[in-house]
């Protein structure tokens, strides 16, 4: 036996190791693990990401459960980083598993899991009287080529955060401009009252896509062209923003820690009292009025974000949120769709609100009781001008890469507000027309 | 003979057993294929079926179809696209760059940390143990770490830095590329300076004492002793140490990926980021397959000039 | 001796130097949520909170991600040594032929990013049924960590003298026992090395741990830290509660293990 022949059988074996790979990899799985068969029972697993320290989850599974004896629903939590989650899924509803039937996703997601074949087309799954349930506009965010890909469950959105306190006592009005803002804010710094006047989200990551496509529309423009074929940041709407962002640090008004700041750190600037206006998700509100973890509670309140002088306010704000996929090699549609039917509709929907402390999706479950259960979020939610991100393409996370990078490149002093929106669009413009 | 010795730099000494007694010489060539197969069939079966089929989804355009995926070949076009992005080069330029410093710096401090503890008379293994600590600390957490100790708000390292007069008021160290960079370098030096004195103290152990002894008697300072004792006779280890070490450093993702995102803009991108970009962000299976591949290249190619660099420098004996 | 105290203080030197952003980590640990973002840091967290580790253990089950870890981690460790060691003999001490082709080899198995192997080593593993079970990770485990394990332990058996095995062959004993008896003791460091290197790995491990067990109760630690917080929260105290603690597994296996390889190495190996 010679070296040469062992390295050929040890090739031999990989290869044949690798064809069955392959050959399964191209087949839907045959096995499901879940048991079940013999009684009329079905158990179908649901991925969801954690959402908060609320007990939401386990409850909402609890809760069907018992109303529902031929079903049972086990529940997988996912990591926290949303990367990580899509990287995880794709791998393993790619690959054919039946597992998990439901998942929860991204609201930037529909577009890229319908084409990669992740998801179900749930147009052909619900009644049309299904949809009824959700606004407008949720409903064509999780569209794809017309049509839907993901189940609303639950909302979120951007909120101007600011002191109530020491706006009073500075005689100052909530701001309704950027103007404003950066001027009260000077005003009250001066005094010595805080040393930050506006904490934002600055590091290169998908939350600089969220503030600053809120500006970008604040001043007139968008990221791409209507029909996705080119990125349109490198316009006058595009420079007034980042020059604006840029200002707020280079006055001082914006902490120069910004350009590496993510919810966390801003959020962390606020709740120490250091800043009088915040932009943040809702989230935010439970934890400024925690006495462990803030020292201003009490002392907050929230509003629209601004938008420039001249244009229509309220400014825009970005949602998030999470809505439910199925995966297409579930062996249970019919208990998918019923699990799903009844996690959007009033009772599931409440407890999003009374447990989970977040907003329902479901119009009909955003009742006063709702709204008060997730404190003033509730009431300055209906008066919010929601602008999506330009999530109708597959290439979405190409496009939010070539935004933030460039931007936030711009931010740290790295490179000039022109030269950062040409090059970012450059790279959108490319993503969007290899994703064609 | 020159060939055998040449040899000997890769594989080691000479074997056991010259080639002249080919009785002997067959038994032992069967015990090393017999000793060698266990280990070799489980890695073989484990990571060479992935690679292949890696390098295959490297050629191929994955899309979806009714039933799962469908893979159709399209030659090196995921290549020629990852090639021609400026986001590549960009990655390649700071990941080849970051290796060569964060390597060197690595190993010259590491063989430092394992000197003096080759030289404790006590507590060594509390030493080592505490040395340990930093290597042995979960990769994400330590991201974590060090951005909380880097944050710019109300950071420790910032908060030194102002103590010690370094600097007026707290900078952003995180939000330019040198200071990025720097960060990125201290946090992995931490983590990995432990790994390669370990490595260099298990070759270190091995020396006899006594060399150095009687190299002293003879009135050879310590960088001689250095140089030519130490070094030349804990090789194997120090080789081990750099390849690894580069290998290691090449793939560098957990860090940047907490600490920098491979920001600012993307200065501290790494190759290994890209690919987790293209596989987990754009779910672009073909073009980050290319990428993981270029990047398995470089590395090879890197890894074999190496070690036939290190064969040829061998003296004859 | 006066070299040697110089070491002692050097080394311990370098050992606390090294040991400064655990302190780090071990006061954020013990302080409430309010005082990890201050500015000037608090340098001692006074008064100090156990309510990060409750946050940990008790709400989110992190002893259960710790005793996985160990198990995958003692597993594939055991493993690695068991068929890393006739390895790395074969490798250096026979005259079988391609051992340059091996070790280069295995190092290039070693360069492959493991992220492109997930794929393909879910369907293989699901396929076989073992998704969500102790050996979905220990296999992995094993197979990427060898490479690294039998290069360690080769050097060591380099440096080790062929005679007193010769001297064994002559005596006419067999092959296990002369490895077991005559070579294993004298390569410990570059076993403990190896040991060491391969448990840590797996300690650290994470996109195959995620991505194999979806189950909590196969999870390991660096897949429950993950799981910490919320989308937009980065709860710093938990985490850093919950990486103080999974630290000391690693701890108590060097200073148990410290005795048997340092100690008995320093005195015990007197060679020719």
């Amino acid at each position: 036996m010679s070296g040469v022949r062992t390295r050929r059988a040890a090739l031999a074996i990989a290869t044949a190791a690798a064809v069955g790979l392959l050959a399964t990899g191209c087949s839907p799985a045959a096995s499901n693990g879940s048991g079940g068969s013999s009684s009329s029972k079905v158990t179908i697993n649901w991925y969801v990401q954690p959402l908060n320290s609320t007990s939401i989850w386990p409850d909402l599974v609890a809760a069907f459960n018992k109303s529902h004896p031929n079903i049972e629903v086990t529940l997988t939590v996912g990591p926290t980083n949303v990367d990580t989650v899509r990287g995880t899924l794709s791998t393993q509803l790619g690959s054919g598993s039946a597992t998990p039937d439901v998942y929860e996703g991204d609201i930037t997601w529909p577009a890229q899991f319908a084409k990669a074949g992740l998801a179900v087309n749930l147009t052909k799954l619900f009644p049309k009287s299904f949809w009824d349930r959700f606004s407008p506009g949720a409903i064509t965010l999780a569209q794809y080529k017309g049509s839907s890909y993901s189940v609303p469950s639950w909302t979120e959105a951007a909120f101007l955060y600011y002191r109530k306190d020491l706006l009073t006592k500075a005689g100052l009005p909530v701001p309704s401009t950027w103007e404003e803002l950066v001027a009260d804010a000077k005003k009250v710094q001066a005094t010595g009252a805080v040393k930050d006047g506006y904490t934002w989200q600055g590091a290169g990551y998908e939350g600089l896509t969220c503030d600053f496509s809120e500006l970008v529309a604040d001043a007139g423009g968008g990221i791409v062209s209507s029909d996705y074929t080119k990125g349109t940041l490198d316009s006058a709407a595009g420079q007034k923003a980042l020059a604006f962002l840029k200002e707020t640090i280079a006055s001082g008004v914006s902490p120069k820690a910004t350009p590496t700041f993510q919810e966390p750190q801003s959020l962390n600037d606020f709740t120490a009292g250091n800043a009088l206006f915040m932009r943040n998700w809702s989230y935010a509100w439970a934890i400024t009025q925690d006495p462990k973890q803030s020292k201003v509670v009490g002392k907050v309140g929230m509003a629209p974000l601004p938008s420039f002088a001249g244009q229509p306010t309220p400014g825009a704000s970005t949602n998030g949120g999470g809505g439910m996929f199925i995966n297409p090699h579930s062996k249970y549609l019919k208990q998918d769709v019923t699990f799903l039917t009844w996690l959007t509709g009033t009772e599931a929907q409440g407890m999003f609100a009374s447990v989970g402390k977040v907003l329902p999706a479901n119009v009909q479950a955003q009742t006063p009781q709702a709204q008060k259960d997730v404190g003033p979020v509730g009431q300055v939610l209906a008066k919010l001008k929601i602008v999506g991100r330009p999530v109708g393409t597959p290439a979405y996370s190409q496009v939010s890469r070539a935004l933030f990078q460039n931007v936030n490149a711009a931010l740290s002093g790295n490179a000039s507000v022109s030269g950062a929106l040409s090059s970012a669009d450059s790279q959108i413009t490319t993503a969007l027309s290899s994703s064609r | 003979m020159t060939s055998t010795s040449a040899r000997a730099s890769i594989v080691g000494p000479p074997a056991l057993f010259p080639p002249r007694a080919s009785r002997r010489a067959r038994i032992s060539r069967r015990r090393g294929y017999l000793l060698t197969a266990p280990a070799l069939l489980v890695v073989a079966l484990v990571t060479l079926a992935p690679i292949a089929f890696s390098v295959y989804l490297s050629l191929c355009a994955v899309t979806a179809g009714a039933d799962g995926f469908d893979y159709s070949l399209v030659g090196l076009r995921n290549y020629a696209a990852a090639l021609g992005s400026q986001a590549l080069w960009s990655a390649l330029t700071f990941t080849a760059v970051y290796t060569v410093v964060s390597v060197t710096v690595q190993v010259v401090l590491g063989l430092g940390v394992a000197i003096i503890i080759d030289r404790m008379t006590r507590g060594t293994g509390v030493v080592l143990a505490l040395l340990l600590v930093p290597w042995a600390m979960i990769t994400v957490v330590s991201g974590q770490l060090w951005s909380y100790i880097f944050n710019g708000v109300y950071g420790l390292a910032d908060y030194l830095l102002v103590v010690l007069h370094v600097v007026p008021a707290p900078v952003t160290i995180l939000s330019n590329p040198v200071g990025a960079f720097v960060a990125l370098l201290v946090a992995d030096s931490w983590k990995t300076i432990p790994f390669v004195s370990l490595i260099l103290f298990g070759g270190l152990r091995t020396v006899d004492k006594e060399l150095y002894a009687a190299a002293r008697l003879d009135g050879a300072g310590g960088w001689t002793i250095l140089g030519r004792i130490t070094i030349p006779l804990i090789r194997q280890s120090l080789i081990t140490a750099v390849v690894f070490r580069v290998l290691q450093a090449f793939g560098i993702f957990d860090l940047p990926f907490v600490l920098t995102n491979g920001g600012p803009g993307n200065a501290t991108q790494s190759m290994a980021m890209l690919a987790y970009n293209a596989l987990f962000q754009d779910l672009n299976i073909g073009y980050g397959a290319a990428i993981s591949c270029i990047t398995a290249a470089v590395v090879i190619v890197f890894a074999v000039v190496f070690l036939r660099a290190f064969k040829v420098e061998e003296p004859g004996g | 001796m006066r070299a040697g105290t110089v070491a002692d203080i050097a080394g311990v030197a370098v050992g606390v130097v090294f040991l400064l952003p655990v302190l780090w980590l071990a006061v954020g640990a013990f302080k409430p949520v309010s005082a990890l973002g201050a500015f000037p840091p608090e340098l001692l967290p006074i008064p100090a909170t156990t309510s990060n580790f409750a946050a940990a253990f008790a709400t989110n089950n992190f002893g259960v991600f710790l005793g996985n870890s160990v198990i995958v981690g003692a597993m594939s460790t055991v493993i690695v040594v068991c068929l890393g060691l006739p390895a790395a003999y074969g490798l250096s001490r026979t005259s079988m032929r391609g051992r340059g082709g091996v070790l280069t080899g295995l190092l290039v198995i070693s360069v492959f990013p493991v992220i492109v192997t997930i794929p393909p080593l879910y369907v293989a593993l699901r396929t076989l049924g073992w998704l969500n079970s102790y050996q979905a990770l220990v296999l992995p485990y094993v197979a990427f960590n060898l490479p690294l394990a039998i290069w360690t332990m080769r050097n060591s058996l380099l440096a080790v003298s062929p005679q007193m095995e010769e001297a064994a062959e002559v005596d006419g004993a067999s092959l296990p026992r002369t490895i077991l008896q005559i070579i294993v003791p004298q390569a410990l460091p570059g076993i403990f090395v190896a040991a060491v290197l391969t448990f840590v790995a797996c300690w650290q491990e994470f996109l195959m741990a995620l991505s194999f067990n979806s189950n909590a109760a196969y999870q390991t630690a660096p897949v429950g830290i993950a799981l910490f917080g919320g989308t937009f929260q980065l709860p710093y105290g938990t985490i850093f509660a919950a990486s103080l603690v999974a630290l000391l597994p690693i701890l108590l296996l060097v200073l148990a293990l410290r005795r048997w390889v340092v100690d008995g190495l320093s005195t015990g190996s007197v060679k020719g």
